[in-house]
């Protein structure tokens, strides 16, 4: 066996090693820069490894990736995205996903967070007034991580249905998008003075936001029923229920 | 668990997850998956009322218009409506039906 051979096999031994002992670890949050087609996504890791990023529409399903060199601090761009579009995100390695999140593309919005840690998730559900979100610097253009759409919409089985009908009114590009964009439009109202209705009757709460004529109604256990834009201009008027504020619900803000 | 469904008023699919209007006339906001009636958005925003939206979608050829539930096996739009329309011509009358009698032919 040649020398450069024998050097070859003690690299990849060494390399082989290396990676099997230590698990690597991400430092920090991953950053996210977003323009209105293009998305660059950084990290570091207390290692060298391989750069990776999953990504898609759907956070429980994200189809496309992109790659890069092995190193510490790591940065992807992923090109030919939708303006005004949510992503969800996964960074990591071939052998590993270190953290996710998503973000939105400049166009109808703009704004880029990562996902909380698990956590900053515990420590929000159980400490009133505690964020789940990372800090910002303007909380306006944060876009919220929502919750699984299992969590947020009430019967699943009509969501396909729902965002057939209602999603092009808020430009949702999948049923999950606009099932998250329902949960945020709730969050939103429980954290300023949107105006809300309760219907003590079956506990369906109705939000409606005047500037963009947003409507939405959803069950008492804080699940979506449905979201969308009337045309009526009285229909906010007519709908049942004695107006409420946030603190006399059951359910709070994220 | 048994859930218990609901018809609609509109083409009586009996089949929905919660009753239209509640007892103060809030809207359930369910999409009927058969015939696509929305409670509260075709009526309250729209304007369209149970009857004309029935007649449309029976001109419309009864299609089922759920992308995302599936039609029960052996659905069949016309039996639905029918079988829809007795029970309602039924519920209007109080009691025992009314006998109906006919004149007997006179025999020369």
């Amino acid at each position: 066996m040649s020398v450069i051979s024998q050097r070859i096999i003690r690299a990849i031994a060494i390399f082989t090693a290396a990676t099997a002992l230590h698990a690597v670890e991400i430092i920090g949050e991953p950053q996210v820069r977003a323009a209105a087609d293009s998305a660059t996504i950084s990290w570091r890791t207390d290692v060298d490894c391989g750069t990776r990023v999953h990504y898609g529409l759907n956070a429980a399903q994200l189809g496309q990736k992109a790659e890069g060199d092995v190193a510490s601090a790591h940065e992807i761009t992923l090109r030919g995205l939708a303006p005004g579009t949510t992503y969800y995100y996964r960074v990591g390695s071939a052998r590993t996903q270190l953290a996710g999140g998503s973000f939105t593309t400049l166009g109808a919005a703009s704004s880029a967070t990562p996902a909380p840690s698990i956590l900053r998730r515990v420590l929000s559900a159980i400490i009133p007034g505690e964020k789940s979100s990372a800090p910002a610097a303007k909380p306006t253009a944060v876009t919220t991580p929502a919750p699984p759409t299992r969590q947020t919409w009430g019967h699943l089985d009509s969501l396909q249905d729902h965002f057939d009908r209602h999603g092009r009114d808020f430009r949702a590009v999948s049923p999950d998008d606009y099932a998250a964009q329902a949960w945020r439009f709730l969050q939103r109202a429980l954290s300023t003075d949107l105006p809300m209705k309760l219907d003590e009757t079956d506990g369906t709460l109705r939000v409606f936001d005047p500037s963009t004529r947003a409507f939405a109604a959803y069950n008492r256990a804080g699940k979506t029923k449905t979201y969308f834009k009337p045309e009526s201009a009285s229909y906010w008027q007519r709908q049942p229920g004695r107006m409420v504020k946030a603190s006399e619900l059951r359910f709070r803000s994220r | 668990m048994k859930s218990s469904a609901y018809t609609c008023p509109v083409c009586g699919f009996d089949k929905l997850t919660e009753p239209p209007r509640n007892k103060t006339g809030g809207a359930s906001m369910e999409i009927c998956a058969c015939c696509g009636f929305q409670f509260g958005v075709t009526d309250d925003d729209q304007g369209i009322s149970y009857d004309d939206y029935r007649q449309q979608w029976i001109a419309g050829g009864m299609k089922w218009t759920s992308t995302g539930r599936k039609a029960p096996k052996g659905w069949d739009p016309q039996t639905q409506l029918g079988s829809f329309a007795l029970r309602a011509t039924l519920s209007r009358v109080k009691g025992r039906p009314p006998r109906v009698s006919y004149d007997k032919p006179r025999v020369a």
